[in-house]
């Protein structure tokens, strides 16, 4: 596993995909800052001005946005089915013992790649917001890295997701159109879900957690749960459909 | 008159002879023994009654493969027979159905297998990346240490040491299969698996691939290679399995060819229907047809006695003559006659 997931680390940094979903990102966070300082100009959000706002909260409001977690998930797609799509699996397969530490490494791989988005998102929104914003404090650091790991903690089961979806689809397209269905329906479908039989089932999404956690929700735990549980079976579903499919 | 001793010494000759006989007979027992544990481990891949089944059909029904050690086996078949889905089996990139697999004497697959390298239809290369990269990417994996030097030495192997800093989406058909080839060899195999290599490839890569082969055997490299291009495996592989269909039709050493290889009886006609019949009915079932042409395979068959009863139908015979079958001809009658492509 170890030898698998160094190989895919040398990709990973050789592969033109990291650099652009991270262009992407740095875009997508400066727009944030910018879209956020128009927001706060008009008071958009009640008792938050220019004057007081943190790069904390200007954290908190940007990773709300599920686009974020999106572009990192389309870039794990694309890592992942590379190996299909260029044949070099057949490379892979043929050789190891078992063929279940192949998404295996995949997803931890794209959880190291997801770390370093949401590192580069803070930077690139920490700088945006020093040159927007003068005077703005950093707020409460502590709770800064408590955020970005929970929000990392709910990515992995948002990258766990799309590594199944790959393993079962192979195909890229397949994935990320399944992806934006996901990202872009999943709440329209547990309101409805929720207006018919009155259960509510967000703090149990994949997508709602990741945009709507905080630090002091009380549903927080019932959250990190259901991620943990995601995480675990979707890797599952993952290494059942390497080892079954065939190649 | 016998004396006591004399008994004695009876008795211990004959006891000693029985021993003897005894201790030969074991002997030449266990000397069985060894030479089919040797007749055993020399087969690299043996496999029992292999199937693939997709949905109701066999792609591969039951096949009985023996590849020897050191050995080029020449995997033959039409598109769709079965060779790809076979190797894939072997390769672990494919479950069977049901059957057993032996490599290297052993069943215990996984540890086998790392003592294959593969190149199963389109060589698996990351097009964005460079020749080097897709292959140290290939030693990373496998945890091979100061991998710079093999793969200096892969790519002067395979011709392409003046390619390593290019793309692979840059390399043209021949340097892609070349490379696929040098991927194989990365973890030093004892076998390698190579489906159809020289497909699109123009006669001088060919050629430097059919080089390529023989220098990897005279290392001790067993290879499998599938194709339908029967004329260049003819030229490099000591033995053949034929496939059709799914099922393994035969296999057989280059020389054994040769014998197997028939005189035929090449008559032309003009009504086939009927010359069909007449063959029937002259009582022979060794024959082929191929539109209004007809080869006869039967030894005893007299050409003359064959055109007189075919004239006397009334049919005319525009050509009648002997003809030696080739390899080709013959593969193709192994592998269900004349509609091959």
């Amino acid at each position: 596993m170890f030898k698998m997931i160094k190989m895919d680390l040398y990709r990973l940094f050789r592969q033109k995909s990291f650099y652009f979903v991270g262009l992407a990102i740095a875009f997508f966070a400066a727009m944030a800052v910018f879209s956020l300082s128009m927001a706060l100009e008009y008071g958009v959000y009640d008792g938050l001005t220019e004057s007081n706002i943190t790069i904390e909260k200007m954290f908190q409001l940007t990773r709300s946005d599920s686009s974020f977690a999106m572009i990192m998930a389309i870039g794990a797609i694309i890592f992942t089915n590379v190996d299909f799509s260029s044949g070099y699996i057949k490379n892979i397969a043929s050789n190891v013992t078992n063929k279940t530490i192949i998404p295996m490494s995949k997803f931890i791989v794209n959880v190291f790649a997801s770390f370093i988005y949401i590192v580069w998102m803070f930077v690139v929104l920490a700088v945006g917001s020093l040159i927007m914003f003068n005077g703005i404090s950093f707020g409460n650091v502590g709770n800064i890295v408590i955020e970005m790991l929970l929000y990392l903690y709910f990515v992995m089961n948002f990258i766990a997701l799309v590594i199944g979806l790959c393993m079962l689809l192979r195909s890229s397209a397949g994935s990320i159109t399944i992806l934006v269905c996901i990202v872009l329906f999943s709440g329209l479908v547990y309101a409805a879900i929720n207006y018919v039989v009155s259960i509510d089932l967000t703090p149990y999404s994949t997508i709602a957690n990741i945009s709507s956690f905080a630090l002091d929700a009380k549903e927080l735990p019932t959250m990190m749960l259901s991620a943990l549980v995601g995480i675990v079976g979707y890797n599952v579903v993952g290494a059942i459909a390497m080892q079954k499919k065939d190649i | 008159m016998t004396t006591d001793s004399d008994e004695i010494s009876g008795f211990s000759m004959f006891f000693k002879k029985a021993i003897d006989i005894k201790l030969r007979e074991l002997y030449y027992c266990i000397s069985n023994l060894i030479q089919l544990g040797e007749f055993m481990s020399d087969y690299i891949v043996r496999t029992k009654s292999l199937t693939k089944t997709y949905g109701r059909r066999n792609v591969v029904d039951h096949i009985n493969m023996h590849v020897k050690r050191g050995e080029i086996y020449g995997f033959i078949g039409r598109n769709g027979a079965g060779k790809t889905t076979t190797l894939k089996m072997i390769a672990n990139l494919v479950s069977p159905t049901s059957g057993e697999m032996e490599l290297f004497g052993s069943t215990d697959l996984k540890q086998a297998r790392k003592k294959i390298g593969v190149l199963i239809e389109n060589p698996g290369l990351y097009p964005a990346m460079n020749a080097y990269d897709n292959i140290k990417m290939k030693c990373l994996m496998l945890g091979i240490e100061n991998s710079d030097k093999k793969i200096k030495e892969l790519l002067e192997l395979v011709g392409l040491q003046n390619a390593a800093n290019k793309k692979a989406k840059n390399f043209s058909l021949g340097m892609k299969q070349r490379l696929g080839v040098a991927m194989t060899l990365v973890n030093d195999p004892e076998l390698i698996l190579l489906d159809e290599p020289i497909n699109g490839l123009d006669p001088q890569g060919i050629v430097e691939l059919r080089d390529l082969f023989l220098k990897l055997q005279q290392r001790g490299i067993t290879i499998i290679v599938s194709s339908h291009i029967l004329e260049e495996l003819s030229k490099i592989a000591n033995r053949f399995g034929v496939i059709a269909s799914g099922k393994l039709i035969r296999e057989v050493t280059t020389e054994e060819l040769h014998t197997l290889s028939h005189t035929a009886i090449v008559i032309e006609v003009d009504k086939e229907v009927e010359a069909k019949k007449v063959l029937m009915d002259f009582g022979i079932e060794d024959f082929r047809q191929d539109k209004q042409t007809f080869f006869v395979f039967d030894k005893d068959a007299n050409p003359g006695k064959i055109n007189t009863a075919l004239v006397q139908a009334g049919i005319e015979v525009s050509s009648i003559r002997t003809q030696d079958e080739d390899i080709e001809t013959m593969f193709i009658n192994m592998m269900g006659g004349a509609n091959y492509v």
